[in-house]
């Protein structure tokens, strides 16, 4: 169970405010049908209800500082009898100091049954208000410490997503480099230079913090000048950016491994040459991301690791913006295309 | 002169392994190829006695790859991938290097390969393991399946290589020390074993109901008793397979009867 809004505090102290000042005047009225006193009313509900505030301030008090302990029935009831009790004989106890005699006394003993009723009914409903409103509470502690756990869990998961892809990448580039020291060594500096770039770029990236997309292009065309030295002429990368777009900004990182997604599919699924390509444009105050790449129907079922990027993916755009339609997929012409959309404030 | 073919996706990568290979007078390359379609042609027509391979391959890895070669050469992995070292060493592989590498450890391993060629009569190459049992204590031990074996199984037909996904497979039946792999149309043979099957595919799917045959659950439609002790699986394209009797309480349980 799960209340998600509760009335502000204004309007909740109102509410008690005017809940007691008719409770005050029902009993004025009671009491004064009674003795045809219109003082003696008064002062006698001002006392009981003075009286029922500090009970139910005792309930609050001591369910507030004693935890769990007074949530068991038995307690609970008992607890109710000592304070209801407690103030009948309170009141008794003011009411006999205020006016002495005998005739008073009688007076007394026959409305006991009224200011059992009245005491009982308060203490009652405020005790099971308080008891309602501790429980509502504790459930949305947990639900709460449910959902940073969640949140914590599914970045604890792109963490390791990041890590599982890099060091293949790492040391495939590496590879690349040793190769390339004696037969090309300019090349080989530049691919380092490259790398590093790239690196840094990943490395220090804050998760919770948007980054500007020329930022990301960049880094996305170090990744992509990277694995064109790899995959040499297989590999052709095509972008097509429009320049409104590159002062936008977006979440890191997103866009990284759905290009790695998009190289590796299209690498591994595709004999001949590939192309990736990456195009952005504003829409709807949206900036849509596309991202294309070639892919074989006949087999792609079978390729392992297909959607497993983007279902974190999708779920990190869930949990940033709330919305499910912001991962678009399409197959058509042995073209797959991933479509990101990221709202603009 | 030893013929050696290098297998790579990467160009560079397939370059640092001629380079290092040129201190090495008596070995010559044949061919180069940067998947596993042409490797598997290369090998056909050259007869290496090597060959480098890499895993991670356009459409059908390393291991793919040689599962399609009927004369095996000896095998040097090359991968940046270091899960699937154990597998490899259980495809009785010279070695397997990590890149990547120097041309020390380059040397040591081609090495292994010229001596254990020299030691071991010609042809009868293959069946000793060349590793040792260190070297594999030392590797993570690793899942035996592989999501891609689980996924799909390659086949040869004639001289085209056809990637069959495992849900068109729809039965496995034993055939001397083939299995014959059916689809709709016809079947594959393939020199592997029913327990490696009954082992990579999904268990739930995939029931091995008799010695001799495993089927996929999706395309049964029917149990037939023959007499007290025998029963026949029908299946969705009208083969009917026998049921052996554990094979035949085995189904019953995964089908809840």
């Amino acid at each position: 169970m799960t209340v998600d809004k509760l009335p502000t505090r204004m309007q909740l102290i109102a509410a008690l405010i005017s809940w007691f000042i008719i409770w005050w005047g029902l009993q004025c009225f009671v009491i004064f049908q009674i003795f045809n006193n219109i003082n003696f009313a008064f002062i006698d509900a001002s006392i009981s209800l003075g009286l029922t505030l500090i009970g139910i301030s005792i309930i609050y008090f001591v369910q507030k500082y004693s935890g769990s302990y007074i949530n068991n029935y038995g307690t609970r009831f008992f607890f109710i009898i000592a304070i209801i009790a407690g103030i009948i004989f309170s009141e008794r106890l003011i009411l006999t100091g205020l006016y002495s005699g005998s005739d008073f006394e009688t007076m007394f003993n026959t409305t006991i049954t009224i200011r059992l009723v009245a005491a009982f009914l308060q203490i009652t409903f405020f005790s099971a208000v308080l008891w309602f409103l501790y429980f509502v509470k504790v459930q949305n502690e947990k639900n709460s410490l449910k959902f940073d756990a969640e949140t914590t869990l599914r970045q604890a998961e792109l963490i390791k997503l990041r890590q599982q892809l890099q060091p293949h990448f790492l040391f495939n580039s590496l590879n690349s480099i040793n190769a390339l020291v004696v037969s090309e060594p300019q090349q080989a500096r530049k691919m380092i230079q490259n790398l590093s770039d790239f690196l840094r770029g990943t490395l220090k990236k804050d998760e919770n913090k948007n980054v500007p997309f020329s930022e990301e292009i960049n880094l996305l065309k170090l990744y992509l000048e990277i694995e064109k030295v790899r995959f040499g002429h297989r590999l052709a990368v095509n972008f097509n950016i429009s320049e409104d777009t590159l002062n936008l900004k977006l979440p890191p990182l997103l866009l990284q491994p759905i290009v790695e997604n998009a190289v590796k599919f299209g690498l591994y699924n595709v004999l001949n040459q590939v192309e990736i390509s990456v195009n952005a444009h504003v829409k709807n105050n949206l900036l849509a991301i596309v991202i294309t790449n070639p892919f074989d129907e006949s087999t792609a079922q079978s390729m392992k690791g297909e959607g497993f990027g983007l279902s974190l993916i999708q779920k990190r755009l869930h949990l940033i913006y709330h919305r499910t339609d912001l991962l678009v997929i399409e197959k058509n012409n042995s073209i797959f295309t991933t479509i990101i959309l990221i709202p603009q404030a | 002169m030893t013929k050696v073919i290098l297998i790579d996706d990467e160009p560079l990568a397939r370059q640092i392994v001629k380079e290092y290979l040129a201190a090495f007078k008596e070995i010559e390359i044949v061919a180069e190829c940067g998947d596993g379609f042409e490797a598997v042609k290369a090998i056909q027509q050259h007869n290496p006695s090597l060959i480098f391979l890499d895993i991670q391959m356009p459409k059908i890895n390393g291991f793919e790859t040689l599962e399609l070669i009927e004369k095996k050469p000896a095998v040097i992995f090359t991968t940046a991938f270091d899960e699937y070292a154990l597998k490899a060493f259980e495809q009785n592989a010279v070695d397997y290097l990590l890149k990547p590498f120097n041309q020390e450890r380059f040397e040591k391993a081609v090495k292994k390969f010229i001596n254990s060629n020299s030691t071991l009569e010609k042809g009868l190459r293959g069946i000793d393991n060349y590793s040792s049992n260190q070297q594999i204590e030392q590797l993570e031990s690793v899942p035996k399946k592989h999501s891609e074996e689980a996924h799909r199984v390659v086949v040869k037909n004639g001289t085209s290589i056809l990637i069959l996904p495992t849900a068109q497979i729809i039965y496995i039946e034993a055939y001397d020390d083939y299995v014959k792999i059916f689809n709709n149309e016809t079947f594959y043979l393939k020199k592997k074993t029913m327990s490696y099957y009954e082992e990579v595919l999904d268990p739930m799917q995939f029931i091995r109901v008799h010695r001799s045959f495993i089927l996929n659950l999706n395309y049964l439609t029917k149990i037939e008793a023959l007499d007290k002790n025998n029963n026949l699986a029908l299946l969705k394209t009208g083969a009917k397979i026998p049921l052996s009797r554990s094979g035949y309480s085995k189904l019953k349980e995964i089908l809840n009867l």
